[in-house]
C-alpha cells in the first residue's frame, strides 16, 4: 500500500543501528540476525529516514539531488519504503512542526536509479543456537507447560512462572502444529490450508513468532527424522492471514504459584504471598 | 514459594549476588588468580574449581603476580551444581520482553552496571554476567555447573565486553598477526579465512595475537591486545596445517567440536601481547595458488567486521558500532585474496606491513 504523502517515517532504532561510510549504510537488525547494505539514492534516503521525514518530504529529496520522470521517481520510493517497513527497518512516526529544508547543493543533479536494498543473515548462527530451518521442530520448554483450546482461542499455561497466554487466528494454529510435534515444513502448510496470503510473508510471519516463543522460553527447537507432516483438510474455508502473536497475562501469577500446603492462612484458606513480603523473603 | 527480588535496582541485585559468592566461597573455598590483559591487572576469584579450569587454560600465558598493583577488575565467578545453592532468583522474568535483543537484560544496564544472561533454550548456554563498570567488580555465575566446550576457547569475552564499552577498547571478532611495531586485523565471519591466515604465520617473523577475538583500543593510536592463547580450526580444514595436528586439545572429538589448539603449550614465543595496528585485511578464499592484497573501501572492512563482531557481543551494540566504523576509518583496509599456497600469506603480510612502515616514514 502507498504511504500517505504526509506520512513520517522513522529508522526503527529501537533495533536497527546503522553507520555511514564511503556514502554506503551498514544497518544492522540485532533481533532478527539480519543486516544490510545500502548505496546510491538508498543511502541518501535511509540517512533522511534517521530523523523522521515525511513521504512527501523524501520525494523532495530525491529530485533535488536526482534527475528523471518524478512519477517513476516516486513509485520506486514508495516500492523502497514498503519493502524497507516490510523488513521492519522503519516505523511510522508522529507528526512534526519542526521547519525541514533541503539540503544545499551546487544544483547539479545525477540520474536517478532506483534504491535498492542487500539483505544478508549470514550471522544469524552467532546469535542463537539451532537456528531455524524448515526440519526443526518444536516442544514445550517442560512438562508445566499446558495448553487447552477454547472455540476459537487456545490457552497456554506456564505453570512455573505463573503465567497464562491467549492464541488466537493463526497464532493458535501455530500453537496445534507444535502440539502435533510437526516441524517448521508441516506447520507452514498447516497455516496456509487455514489461511491465505501471500506464502513468503507467511514464511516469514510464522518464522518470527516461533523465535518469539523461543525467547518467551515457552518451546525450544528441536530436530527429529519422524515428524510427522500435515494434511490439510478436504474442503476447509480460508480466512485472510494475521500476523501470529501471544498476549501475556500475570495477573494470576500469586494464584498459580500458590503452594497449596504450605501457603496457607491460619484459617485454611489459601494464602497469596504479597510483593513486599516476597522483597522481604529475598532480603532476608 | 520461592523468594523472587522485586527491586528493579541493578545495584540491589548485584549486591545480593556478591553475598551469594561470599557464601559460596566461604564453604567451597576460593582460589584466587590474576591475569594481566591490556596492561591492567584482573582479579579472578572462583568459589570452587567448576569454572577454573575452563577459565584459565585459554589465559595461562597471562598469569602473573601483581605485586603490590591493584586490579581494574575483579572477577567473582561460581556455578550453581558446585555450590549446591543458587543465586537470589533474578528480578527479571525469562521472557522476550525481559531478555531484551540477546540476553541484554532490560533495566539492569544503566547506572555502570551492565548484565546479560544467557540462557541454553536460546543460546545453548546457562550464564549469568553481570558488571559494575564503576566500581570494577563482575560476577560469572553458571547456574548449570561447568560451561560448554565451545566457552573455553574464549573464555570471559562477553565479561571483557561488557567492562570495556564504557573505555576505550572494543573487542572485535577477528583475527591479528604483527610484530611490535605494527601488525594487522583480520576480519570476517566464521569460514572467511581467519584462523588459516593467523595460524599460517606461526613459523614466520609474524607473531599471533588471536584467530577469533581481539582486544583493540580505539583512541588515535589504535593497538590490538591478545587475549587468548587458543585457535580453532574446522576439522576439515586442518590438512592445510598438518603440523598442528599433534597439538591439538580434542583429537577424539573432531566429529562434534572444532579443533582446539592451545599455543602456549609449543608456540609461546609466537604470541605477541600487543602491537600499534597497521591496517585491516579482509580475507577472501580464492582458489587460485598465489596470495596478493588490494585496497579496499573503508565500507567493505565496516561490513567484513562489525555484524559478526556485533551478533557475538549480544549487548552494547551501537556504541560498539560507533567504535568500530571509527577504527577502520584509522587504518588503510586491504582486501587478502587467499591462495592455496600457504607460505605465500605470511609474506604477503609482511610485505604490506613493510610499505606501510615506508609510507609512514618510520
Amino acid at each position: 500500500m502507498t504511504p500517505h504523502i504526509d506520512q513520517r517515517l522513522i529508522v526503527n532504532s529501537t533495533y536497527v543501528i546503522s553507520e555511514t561510510a564511503n556514502d554506503q549504510v551498514l544497518a544492522i537488525y540485532m533481533e532478527l540476525g539480519t543486516y544490510y547494505t545500502f548505496d546510491g539514492s538508498a543511502a541518501v534516503l535511509w540517512n533522511a529516514l534517521l530523523n523522521g521525514i515525511s513521504v512527501g518530504q523524501l520525494y523532495a529529496l530525491a529530485a533535488h539531488h536526482y534527475s528523471g520522470d518524478e512519477v517513476a521517481m516516486q513509485q520506486a520510493i514508495d516500492a523502497f519504503l514498503t519493502r524497507l517497513r516490510d523488513e521492519r527497518l522503519i516505523v511510522p512516526a508522529p507528526p512534526s512542526t519542526a521547519p525541514w529544508e533541503l539540503p544545499i547543493s551546487n544544483g547539479d543533479r545525477t540520474p536517478f536509479i532506483a534504491p535498492r536494498l542487500m539483505r544478508f543473515n549470514d550471522i544469524q548462527m552467532m546469535l542463537v543456537a539451532n537456528p531455524l530451518k524448515f526440519e526443526t521442530t518444536f516442544t514445550p520448554v517442560n512438562a508445566n507447560i499446558v495448553s487447552e483450546q477454547y472455540g476459537d482461542e487456545t490457552v497456554v499455561l506456564d505453570m512455573n512462572r505463573g503465567y497464562y497466554y491467549s492464541f488466537r487466528g493463526s497464532a493458535a494454529t501455530v500453537w496445534a502444529g507444535i502440539i502435533e510435534k510437526e516441524n517448521f515444513r508441516a506447520i507452514l502448510e498447516r497455516v496456509q490450508a487455514a489461511f491465505h496470503g501471500d506464502a513468503a510473508a507467511i514464511q516469514d510471519q510464522v518464522g518470527l513468532f516461533l523465535e518469539d516463543l523461543r525467547k518467551e522460553a515457552l518451546i525450544v527447537f528441536g530436530s527429529t527424522d519422524d515428524s510427522p507432516g500435515f494434511t490439510p483438510p478436504a474442503a476447509a474455508s480460508k480466512q485472510p492471514f494475521d500476523t501470529p502473536r501471544f498476549e501475556r497475562f500475570t495477573d494470576l501469577q500469586g494464584m498459580l504459584l500458590l503452594d497449596p500446603i504450605h501457603d496457607v492462612a491460619p484459617q485454611g484458606w489459601p494464602l497469596a504471598s504479597t510483593s513486599d513480603d516476597i522483597s522481604q523473603a529475598a532480603a532476608d | 514459594m520461592k523468594p523472587v527480588l522485586r527491586s528493579t535496582q541493578p545495584a540491589a541485585y548485584f549486591d545480593a549476588c556478591c553475598e551469594a559468592f561470599a557464601c559460596a566461597a566461604a564453604r567451597l573455598g576460593m582460589q584466587v588468580h590474576h591475569v594481566r590483559l591490556m596492561g591492567e591487572w584482573i582479579r579472578l576469584c572462583f568459589a570452587g574449581d567448576a569454572l577454573a579450569e575452563g577459565t584459565l587454560h585459554a589465559l595461562a600465558h597471562h598469569l602473573s603476580d601483581p605485586g603490590g598493583e591493584a586490579p581494574s577488575l575483579t572477577l567473582y565467578l561460581w556455578d550453581a551444581q558446585t555450590a549446591q545453592d543458587s543465586i537470589p532468583v533474578q528480578p527479571w522474568m525469562h521472557t522476550f520482553a525481559d531478555l531484551g535483543s540477546h540476553g541484554e537484560i532490560v533495566g539492569f544496564n544503566r547506572d555502570g552496571f551492565r548484565t546479560i544472561e544467557l540462557i541454553q533454550a536460546v543460546h545453548g548456554v546457562d550464564l549469568l554476567n553481570m558488571v559494575d563498570t564503576e566500581r570494577g567488580i563482575g560476577l560469572v555465575y553458571a547456574p548449570s555447573g561447568a560451561l560448554p566446550y565451545w566457552m573455553a576457547s574464549f573464555p570471559l569475552y562477553l565479561m571483557l565486553h561488557l567492562w570495556s564499552l564504557p573505555r576505550k577498547l572494543q573487542m572485535l571478532h577477528a583475527g591479528a598477526v604483527g610484530q611490535p611495531d605494527g601488525g594487522v586485523l583480520i576480519v570476517g565471519k566464521s569460514g572467511s579465512g581467519k584462523s588459516t591466515t593467523t595460524l599460517s604465520c606461526l613459523h614466520s617473523s609474524l607473531r599471533y595475537a588471536g584467530d577469533d577475538y581481539v582486544m583493540v583500543s580505539t583512541g588515535t593510536d589504535p593497538h590490538v591486545y591478545n587475549l587468548y592463547n587458543t585457535a580453532k580450526l574446522e576439522a576439515d580444514n586442518l590438512f592445510r596445517l598438518p603440523h598442528l595436528r599433534s597439538l591439538l586439545a580434542n583429537p577424539d572429538k573432531l566429529g562434534d567440536e572444532k579443533a582446539l589448539i592451545y599455543l602456549n603449550e609449543r608456540y609461546q614465543d609466537a604470541l605477541i601481547d600487543c602491537f600499534p595496528l597497521r591496517a585491516i585485511l579482509v580475507p577472501h578464499i580464492t582458489g587460485q595458488a598465489d596470495t596478493q592484497v588490494r585496497p579496499v573501501s573503508t565500507f567493505a572492512a565496516l561490513a567484513a567486521l562489525a555484524p559478526s563482531t556485533l551478533a557475538q557481543l549480544r549487548a552494547g551494540q551501537g556504541e560498539a558500532l560507533t567504535k568500530i566504523k571509527a577504527l577502520t576509518e584509522r587504518v588503510p583496509c586491504y582486501t587478502l585474496e587467499l591462495g592455496t599456497e600457504l607460505t605465500q600469506i605470511p609474506r604477503t603480510i609482511q610485505s604490506l606491513l613493510a610499505a606501510l612502515s615506508k609510507d609512514d616514514g618510520s
